[in-house]
């Protein structure tokens, strides 16, 4: 039996592809029965996927392998997170059980702790570190040939500027009345002006990458179905 | 002793003015006194004329037998009564009610002149206050001094009891300061008026009355007019003070040396400011049945009290007195009920009381009065003041033929307009204030029965009166009036009720004069000198031009051309218009019956509309076949967007069946992009441990699968071992299609040279504990068979991350890569590496210059490149030529859109 599915999905199964991605690209004429026949099959498939994944990724090897060690200090340790997973679904039918957040608190707060060291220690302090480059040429001699040294100060300028003036340009508090403010008020301006620049072209950027992926999706897929056809 | 005609005040004997009010005085004759009224001439200290009995002094003081029914007169507020322009002059014709004989048009305009009462009001005020003011200094007058101010005072009705009112309470508010501070120099004028009365002084003691320099100054350019009283009293009305309509008066008025009050009203004299229909008032013809519409026309009419002699004003019944234009009711007198009620109605708060009623008239030979008509105090005196009969004593021309019973206009009145005129018995009198604009030396003899006065005029003594001849009124009446404050003024009852506008204006203007110590600048104009007084009848002095105020002209009730019909050809014969034809004369306008508006003219429109509609609906219907343009535009969008489809489908086709457009040679050139990324990993030793993140889904995986292809295959053919794990489910699936054909392709075996560990749920503490615990930590287990990492080969000596050589991230978004990237860093210093979609490459370039990321890869051409490195054709390389065509055209169309939208400027074209 599992050999026959195997080969009726192997022999059928670029085909059935084949036919499910004609399906969705049905939805290039306007939406249709044959696109949300495909994206239901997607979702579902998807989500059905994911669930036998995590069961066999996360229940079995660490839940229920564990709970059938009988070792009490692992079913100890394994039964709190499942109960605090229990007390989860509560929450899926509205309950008003105070007792139900007990797990959210949990993950958030042991989420928030790990991710916010994470973006501190992983994104926030490096990306500043990043931007004090060194605009001075000498700097750079030891990685760079002198006639390749005006590369990285370039790009050492482009990034300290790019990142100052962008930053300028989400600052909404304008100068005070007094000189020194509105000198401030000036510069901010001004920064602000180029940041708005620099974001122009970082939109461009993600435009630019994201036809450039999503082309590659579609080469992807139509050279899919050429060689389904057999080209 | 002479007394003077006008004020009563005694003057010396050889005074040529009077030193009160600058009036002309008579010349003394050997200690005998020429009656103002018919010339006789009687002892000059006679009270009463031998001849016609007309008062040769000032009135006599109010008999005592009456106290009771006085009322306080509030002499602050008379002049603001008689502010109102024309027509508080004019008291007689002011008050009573409206007659039913009265045109509707008129009684519109009586009433609203009733309700509504015109700016000049103000103006008025503070010529009262003055009058208030001096009239306390000198001494009360008497009185014969009744003024028409005291009857514009009267603000009641016919049949209403005088009630008393403090004038102080209700004056006070009214006045400004100056007008305040000059009345409370003057307090306790009434209780001197008081005593006055009591002392029943005939002639009060003018002499005495202290006038002030600038009074005398003004007084003295009278003495020119000498000759003409009324030109005398007219001077006095300054130009400045007076409205134009009012100087315009005056000079018609001067004209007849008599200026009937009507005349004065209306600006007869004027040509472009009059209307016509007011002109109309002042041809000879007019009648006077139409004279008290004028007369009512001037907004608020009062009556003038003297405050000073009558504090207390007895309002008689309604006594009716069309045709006597006098200023003032002599004492008894009593208004007509129109006259009576537009007093009343106008200055119902104010309780002055006029002097002509509280006092009865002791003396009315000269004046008759009309038959069968209600009087009341018909019996008693009517007092004529003494300017009055001085005047009319110096009248050259005075006829007094009309019998004593009859209720003839005074003689004041007519005097000044039509000096000639007879009336013809059976003939409805025009009153003499109607005929000013005649010129005082054409007669003018009313035979027109249509001309008559109108019933409700006839009732009030016009239609009993007898063919009469009107006696000429001095023709100082009207304009003196108009000119100066005539204190002495009294209206014997009976009289005919002059026009409103001539004797209020006198009030105005005499008041000030006589009493006035100094009032402000305003004031002041009016009262100085007449600089040119009027010589002949051209002109009356100090009638200033008139200007008919809007309201007035507002309210003429006249047909457009309708002032054209048959006054074209009379010529003007008095006023500046003199000589003038197309002049419309009083009557005609008056005795026409008025419409308001002219009759719609009933035009028979062409029939048309019913032949019109019946013809267009005839018409077959035009088939319109309206082609929905959103369903072409929708057309031509989809037409326009399967092009693109199709463009782009052929760039991605074409270069699959013509093959790769890379060559081995184009391959070097690829190399560059991912020279770090394969140095990297060539730098690896053998048998390290690396750890391949499939952090991707099918979404990404055209780009990811490609470059994990590259990737595992350069590291297979470098011996690593391989660690895959995925944060994504289907990551996993993905991983292990790339790895295992590879693992196979390069004879890999599971569990010792590679492994799958399968799925770790998407979250940074599943990350940190993998990271803390290591791939091969407790509870880790293989994705193919589910088996404990811990006991496969590959994880021995894998106890942590420290023993992993590099982590390579293949991030379909950003999360993931950022996820790894942090946690690394913030925990190990495991190198990193990427290969990340093309629409993650900018957020994860900041890595990688920031040095977190030791290489990158960027999507399809970063796979590209790595094959090219690596020196194995894939197919990345064979896609990589679809991927550029694509987008190329992508970047075709998106010019060709932005060229369109500028030539089409946006879609208007």
């Amino acid at each position: 039996m599992t050999d026959l599915l195997v080969d009726l999905l192997t022999d059928f199964g670029p085909w059935l592809a084949f036919a499910l991605t004609l399906m969705v690209f049905s939805y290039l004429l306007g939406d249709n029965p044959l696109f949300r026949i495909a994206e239901h099959l997607l979702v579902g498939l998807a989500l059905g996927f994911a669930w036998v994944v995590a069961w066999h990724s996360v229940f079995l090897p660490r839940v229920v392998a564990r709970i059938g060690s009988r070792n009490p200090v692992d079913v100890g340790y394994t039964l709190v997170p499942l109960v605090l997973g229990a007390l989860l679904l509560l929450k899926g039918r509205g309950s008003g059980l105070k007792i139900s957040s007990l797990p959210l608190a949990y993950l958030f707060g042991v989420g928030a702790a790990v991710a916010l060291g994470g973006a501190i220690f992983g994104t926030l302090i490096p990306q500043i570190e990043g931007t004090m480059l060194s605009l001075n040429p000498a700097d750079y001699l030891a990685d760079y040939a002198p006639e390749d040294v005006w590369y990285p100060v370039t790009n050492a300028i482009f990034i300290v500027v790019g990142t100052v003036c962008t930053l300028l340009y989400f600052a909404f508090t304008a100068g005070g009345r007094s000189r020194l403010g509105r000198l401030r008020g000036k510069l901010v301006q001004v920064g602000a002006g180029v940041g708005r620049w620099f974001l122009m072209f970082t939109f461009g950027a993600l435009f630019g990458s994201l036809v450039m992926s999503r082309i590659s999706l579609l080469v992807e897929r139509i050279t899919f179905l050429m060689n389904v056809l057999g080209f | 002793m002479i007394h003077c005609p006008r004020c009563g005040a005694a003057n010396p004997d050889d005074g040529k003015l009077c030193s009160v009010c600058g009036q002309p005085l008579p010349a003394p004759t050997a200690g005998r006194m020429k009656c103002p009224r018919c010339g006789a001439e009687n002892d000059s200290g006679a009270v009463f004329c031998d001849e016609c009995g007309a008062r040769l002094t000032s009135a006599s003081p109010i008999p005592e037998s009456e106290p009771t029914q006085r009322v306080p007169i509030k002499g602050l507020s008379l002049p603001k009564k008689q502010t109102g322009g024309l027509a508080p002059s004019s008291l007689p014709d002011a008050s009573g009610d409206i007659p039913e004989e009265v045109p509707p048009w008129l009684q519109k305009l009586l009433l609203t002149y009733g309700l509504v009462k015109p700016e000049e009001e103000e103006e008025p005020l503070s010529l009262q206050d003055r009058v208030a003011e001096p009239g306390r200094e000198p001494e009360p007058a008497p009185l014969a001094e009744a003024k028409p101010e005291d009857l514009l005072a009267v603000p009641r009705e016919p049949g209403e009891k005088p009630v008393p009112v403090e004038p102080e309470e209700l004056e006070e508010p009214e006045f400004a300061d100056w007008l305040q501070a000059l009345r409370s120099e003057g307090e306790g004028w009434e209780q001197e008026a008081e005593e006055a009365k009591e002392t029943e002084e005939i002639a009060p003691p003018l002499a005495e009355v202290e006038v002030s320099d600038w009074l005398r100054s003004l007084r003295e350019p009278e003495a020119k007019v000498a000759a003409e009283p009324s030109d005398a009293t007219g001077l006095e009305l300054e130009e400045e003070e007076l409205p134009d309509w009012l100087r315009d008066l005056g000079e018609s008025g001067a004209e007849a040396e008599e200026i009937p009050p009507l005349v004065e009203e209306l600006p007869l004299a004027e040509e472009e400011e009059l209307p016509d229909w007011l002109r109309d008032l002042g041809e000879p013809g007019a009648e006077a049945g139409e004279i008290p519409s004028l007369v009512e026309e001037p907004p608020p009419a009062e009556i003038p009290v003297d405050e000073e002699e009558l504090p207390v004003v007895e309002v008689p019944p309604a006594v009716e007195f069309p045709e006597s234009p006098v200023a003032s009711v002599a004492n008894g007198e009593e208004l007509p009920e129109w006259l009576a009620e537009l007093r009343g109605g106008e200055f119902e708060e104010e309780t002055i009381v006029s002097p002509v009623e509280t006092t009865p008239a002791p003396e009315v030979p000269t004046f008759a009065e009309p038959e069968g008509e209600e009087m009341p105090e018909e019996d008693e005196e009517i007092e004529i003041p003494e300017w009055l009969q001085e005047i009319k004593g110096m009248e050259p021309v005075l006829t007094e033929d009309v019998p004593g019973e009859e209720a003839a206009p005074p003689d004041w009145l007519t005097q000044p307009t039509m000096p000639d005129v007879t009336i013809e018995e059976g003939e409805v009198r025009v009153p003499d204030w109607l005929q000013g604009p005649v010129p005082a030396d054409s007669e003018v003899t009313i035979e027109d029965k249509d001309t008559a006065p109108p019933d409700w005029l006839q009732e009030m003594g016009a239609p009993v009166l007898p063919p009469t001849e009107i006696e000429e009124e001095p023709a100082a009446e009207s304009p003196s009036r108009l000119e100066e404050p005539q204190p002495s003024t009294e209206v014997p009852v009976g009289e005919k009720v002059p026009p409103f506008t001539s004797e209020g204006l006198e009030e105005f203007a005499e008041i000030p004069e006589s009493r006035a110590p100094e009032g402000p600048p305003v004031l002041e104009e009016p009262l100085a000198p007449p600089e040119e007084p009027v010589a002949g009848a051209e002109e009356a002095e100090g009638l200033a031009r008139a200007d008919i105020p809007d309201w007035l002209l507002a309210l003429r009730p006249r047909e457009s051309g309708e002032e054209t019909v048959g006054e074209q050809e009379i010529a003007e014969l008095s006023g500046p218009l003199a000589g003038i034809k197309g002049v419309l004369s009083v009557e005609p306008i008056i005795s026409l019956p008025h419409l308001t508006r002219p009759k719609a003219v009933a035009v028979e429109a062409p029939p048309i509309s019913g032949d019109l509609f019946a013809e267009i609906v005839a018409q077959p219907p035009v088939s319109t076949v309206a082609v929905p343009r959103r369903a072409r535009a929708r057309f031509v969008v989809g037409v326009q967007r399967v092009l693109i489809y199709l463009l782009l489908l052929a760039a991605v086709v074409v270069p699959i069946l013509i093959g790769p457009i890379y060559g081995p040679a184009d391959a070097k050139e690829l190399q560059a992009g991912a020279e770090s990324f394969y140095a990297f990993l060539r730098e690896l030793p053998a048998d390290s441990v690396v750890v391949v993140a499939f952090d991707y889904n099918p979404a990404t995986a055209a780009e990811l699968s490609l470059q994990a292809r590259a990737i595992v295959d350069h590291l297979m053919r470098r011996g690593v071992r391989i660690m895959a794990i995925s944060l994504y489910p289907e990551g996993a699936a993905l991983a292990g299609d790339v790895l295992y054909e590879l693992a196979e392709e390069w004879g890999y075996i599971y569990g010792q040279d590679h492994i799958h560990l399968g799925y770790l749920p998407n979250q940074p503490a599943s990350v940190r504990r993998f990271l803390d615990v290591g791939p091969a930590g407790e509870g880790q287990s293989d994705y193919r068979d589910g088996q404990p990492v811990s006991q496969s080969a590959i994880a021995q000596g894998v106890n942590d991350l420290s023993s992993v050589s590099l982590v390579v991230e293949l991030a379909g978004d950003e999360s993931t890569l950022r996820t790894w990237v942090e946690q690394i860093t913030a925990r190990t210093g495991v190198p990193v590496v990427a290969g990340v979609s093309a629409a993650t490459a900018p957020y994860v370039q900041p890595y990688l210059d920031s040095g977190q990321l030791q290489a990158l890869l960027v999507g399809l051409p970063g796979a590209a490149e790595y094959e090219a490195q690596a020196g194995r054709k894939g197919k990345a390389i064979d896609s990589l030529g679809s991927q550029v065509a694509a987008q190329a055209v992508i970047v075709l169309l998106i010019l060709l859109g932005n060229l369109v939208h500028l030539v089409t400027r946006g879609g208007e074209k």
